[in-house]
């Protein structure tokens, strides 16, 4: 489904990612793997057309290099980002619709929020009250939410456990369960790499800007020098 | 009683204008962090607008004023793809220094092309005539105004809050990128932007022209000034801050009219200005000013 | 005292700046008439008023309108203080305070004209600095409008917009080069002071130079009062040597003259504040001359003929829209002649 080769990621002048490639096949979920500052958002900001980079970004075969942020949205991208970024000043329920944007029929949105809200109460019962207001596990399962109204081809998740209480990250990698068990394809980005592994069908370790290991879930959950490297914990 | 009952009517008028032209900033400055100084120059393009119109098309005021509001508009998105396009995601500086270059290139190019007299518009004069409300005689133009203002108010909530482009354009004013990251695209929004500003200039055009009855290349000056001290009353960025502002000012000035005796009649400005300090003292943000994040909520 | 590196250029800079600024001085008094005399001087004028924009906007990056407003009150403090009593009995029948009943040596007007606008400044610096960049800059648009209108409404102090004559002509083109000469080098100074630095770093990275143990408030507050000290004199210049002055020119039509030599110069560096001021000083006398309309002193900018406000506005956006940091960039005159 998603395609990357040789992505190169400039902030300015720095290089953040020296030519990494990685592949998303269609209804899988891969996870994108390694500690602070090894290129993971810059990788996930070079998709969505936040950041400058060379290389090629193929989503379906289509080139999305040349699209400019909106155009890669409308071609299947859909992202929840690193921080959550609610839009704090309007409500839960605005937000969702926000999140449909680009879909032509406005009713067929609307039903699709009622959906959310019965699949989460908890949103439903805040549907009117400003985004800013939720809790950070509120504001993340929003944020998944949203990105998921336009009906995209592939969902982006950068850390969504970030901040977050274990309890609640568990109430969040459930959500995600419930997603890839629908067949979403799935670019997960997280530090919590325990979690993202039992998740996902494969996994990319990035460190430095660069691949450092790949494979499936089971090899690298197996490699304990690789725990360890990840999780800190020998 | 019906002193004061005019009088109210009076600040009303007033406030409903100055309300119409700190909104038409406000929506801006919300979206692109642009203080829109030529503000006050697409105001005086209506006013230009609406005597090529009397002189060379119709003397029909209806087309007139349609010609005029759609003149605005027009100007209005035209300043935006050509002069503010370039500088859009600069800092607020750089926008703010263009907005003025802007002002005066125009104000210079109608004092250039058109003449540096004030030319007369005398089409609108049949809005003006005196009107009793309840017993009071007021202008009809101040009550046009009023309700127009509230309308138009009441119709750009409703855009604000029912539309996907109006709940747009409000996350666009606390993260424009997550915005486009929703698939819209940042162009509409600007467009929408600068469509609404040039409308609400279009209409306070209307009552400016009305009242004053002639246009010069230096109109849109003192309108811009009281909208810009609108805005900075009420929170520079906040929609019903400008509102707020807009309205509190004009109660300030002619609180100020009724207030002072005869002899410091010219300190009116003065003082209003003199109100103003120390409403920004008590609050340097401006009253309504809308919260600036200042970091993550993680 | 040992000066770092970057001092020592600003030396060099700073130097070759005063030389500049000489020449064109002794030219102008060797080939000038009259009227390009008074232009010339004008032209200092401005340089003052644009050196003291560069302190603070340039090294803040915080744009700041309110710099006619400040040199409008060094002006008329100034001019009260030094009038001859003659003279204000007639202009100011009506001023309080006893305004009208004593007058003062340039001199002590001038220190008392600088000391009230510093104070001034001081007092509205305290909250300006304290605001984002876009509030200060709505802050002091607000100070330009109020100090004028109180330029315009106390008639009794300032006469508003009728003429406040009778100042005694005490400068000449050599004082107000000597002076534009000293403000340079001050202003270089500055730049590469500690202070200086430090407020550029708080242009760049705000809560990154506060992280590192810089006074935010405490660095654009000096800034800010060293920026309203140098309007004061540009105003005592102007008042000086004009002999009368009112409210007109110190309001927006001097702001956008001024803050546009700023920009087309490059606001980060003293020689884009002198580059752009004679750039546009002299280009607009030419377009002026094109026009071949009345011709008026070089201070004021003209109101009616529509040419040179065209030319300024299409500058001011130009440089925005395609070299924002002006034509000198970060560079300084120095960097062409030393090494880097």
């Amino acid at each position: 489904m998603l395609t990357i080769e040789n992505l190169k990621v400039f902030h300015g002048p720095i290089e953040a990612v020296h030519g990494i490639s990685l592949t998303v096949g269609k209804g899988k979920c891969v996870s994108l793997l390694g500690p602070n500052g090894a290129g993971k958002t810059s990788t996930i900001s070079a998709i969505c057309g936040v950041a400058s980079c060379t290389g090629t970004i193929r989503l379906e075969n289509v080139d999305l290099s040349t699209k400019q942020i909106e155009a890669r949205v409308r071609s299947g991208i859909s992202v929840s980002p690193e921080g959550r970024r609610v839009f704090s000043n309007l409500s839960v329920e605005e937000n969702l619709i926000l999140g449909g944007a680009i879909r032509s029929d406005l009713t067929e949105v609307k039903k699709d929020v009622s959906k959310w809200f019965d699949t989460f109460p908890i949103l439903g019962e805040r549907s009117k009250q400003p985004a800013g207001t939720l809790s950070g596990g509120e504001q993340q399962m929003l944020a998944i939410a949203r990105a998921l109204m336009s009906k995209p081809k592939i969902l982006l998740l950068d850390e969504p456990s970030l901040g977050l209480a274990p309890m609640i990250v568990g109430q969040i990698f459930a959500m995600i369960k419930t997603l890839k068990a629908e067949g979403m394809t799935i670019l997960l980005v997280e530090q919590n790499a325990h979690q993202a592994l039992q998740l996902s069908d494969y996994a990319y370790i990035l460190n430095n800007g660069q691949v450092h290991a790949e494979g499936t879930s089971e090899i690298l959950g197996n490699s304990d020098s690789l725990m360890a490297e990840l999780t800190g914990i020998t | 009683m019906e002193y004061a009952a005019q009088q109210t009517m009076n600040a009303l008028a007033f406030g409903a204008e100055y309300a119409l032209l700190a909104l038409g900033l406000a929506i801006v400055f919300s979206i692109m962090g642009l203080v829109n100084f030529a503000h006050g120059e697409v105001i005086a393009v209506g006013g230009y607008t609406m005597v090529a119109f009397a002189a060379l098309v119709t003397a029909n005021p209806l087309i007139i004023i349609l010609g005029a509001v759609g003149a605005c508009i027009i100007a209005s998105l035209a300043l935006e793809r050509v002069a503010f396009r370039p500088v859009r995601y600069a800092d607020a500086t750089t926008g703010l220094l263009t907005a003025f270059g802007v002002s005066m290139v125009l104000q210079n190019l109608f004092l250039l092309l058109v003449s540096p007299r004030p030319i007369a518009v005398t089409s609108l004069y049949f809005l003006d005539w005196p009107m009793e409300i309840f017993g009071i005689r007021v202008s009809s133009l101040q009550v046009f105004e009023s309700v127009s203002t509230v309308v138009v108010i009441m119709a750009l909530m409703m855009f604000l809050r029912r539309t996907t482009l109006g709940l747009a354009m409000r996350a666009a004013s606390l993260d424009f990128e997550m915005v486009r990251l929703m698939g819209i695209k940042a162009n509409r929004v600007f467009a929408m932007a600068f469509m609404i500003s040039g409308l609400l200039a279009g209409l306070a055009c209307i009552f400016i022209m009305a009242r004053r009855g002639s246009v010069d290349p230096h109109l849109g000056f003192n309108p811009v000034l009281k909208a810009f001290v609108a805005c900075v009353v009420g929170g520079f960025g906040s929609l019903p801050g400008a509102v707020l502002g807009g309205f509190l000012l004009g109660a300030v000035e002619v609180g100020m009219l009724v207030l002072l005796p005869q002899e410091y009649g010219g300190m009116k400005d003065a003082f209003v200005f003199g109100i103003i300090g120390l409403v920004l003292v008590w609050r340097p943000d401006g009253i309504l000013s809308p919260t600036q994040e200042k970091g993550d909520k993680l | 005292m040992t000066l770092s590196r970057s001092q020592k250029r600003g030396l060099v800079g700073a130097t070759l700046l005063a030389f500049v600024l000489i020449a064109v001085g002794i030219a102008a008094s060797w080939f000038g008439s009259r009227y390009q005399l008074r232009f010339v001087y004008g032209v200092y004028v401005n340089l003052l008023v644009v050196l003291g924009l560069q302190v603070f906007m340039g090294n803040a990056r915080m744009t700041n309108l309110s710099h006619s407003a400040f040199m409008g009150i060094g002006a008329y403090v100034a001019a009260i203080c030094v009038t001859p009593v003659a003279m204000k009995s007639i202009s100011l029948p009506d001023a309080p305070w006893g305004l009208n009943a004593f007058e003062l040596p340039p001199i002590i007007s001038a220190i008392i004209a600088v000391v009230i606008t510093g104070v001034l400044a001081f007092l509205l610096g305290l909250l300006i600095v304290r605001m984002t960049a876009t509030g200060a800059t709505i802050a002091s648009l607000a100070i330009l409008v109020i100090v004028h209108s109180i330029f315009l409404f106390r008639t009794d102090i300032f006469k508003g917009n009728q003429a406040f004559f009778g100042i005694p002509q005490v400068f000449s083109l050599t004082s107000i080069v000597v002076l534009s000469v000293i403000v340079v080098i001050g202003a270089r100074i500055f730049r590469e002071s500690r202070w200086g630095i430090q407020l550029r770093a708080t242009a760049d990275d705000e809560i990154g130079a506060a992280a590192m143990g810089v006074n935010v408030f405490h660095v654009r507050l000096i800034a800010w009062v060293l920026s309203g000290v140098l309007l004061a004199v540009a105003g005592i210049a102007y008042a000086f040597y004009l002999g009368t002055i009112s409210a007109r020119p110190f309001y927006f039509n001097h702001v956008f003259l001024t803050l546009a030599m700023l920009i087309l110069g490059g606001m980060r560096t003293v020689t884009g504040a002198v580059l752009g001021t004679f750039l546009i000083s002299f280009g607009l006398e030419v377009v002026r001359w094109l026009e071949t309309g009345p011709t008026l002193i070089g201070i004021s900018l003209p109101e009616v003929l529509g040419l040179s406000g065209i030319t300024l506005g299409a500058v001011i956006v130009l440089t925005m829209a395609f070299r924002p940091l002006g034509i000198m960039g970060d560079r300084e005159i120095e960097d062409f002649i030393l090494k880097k």
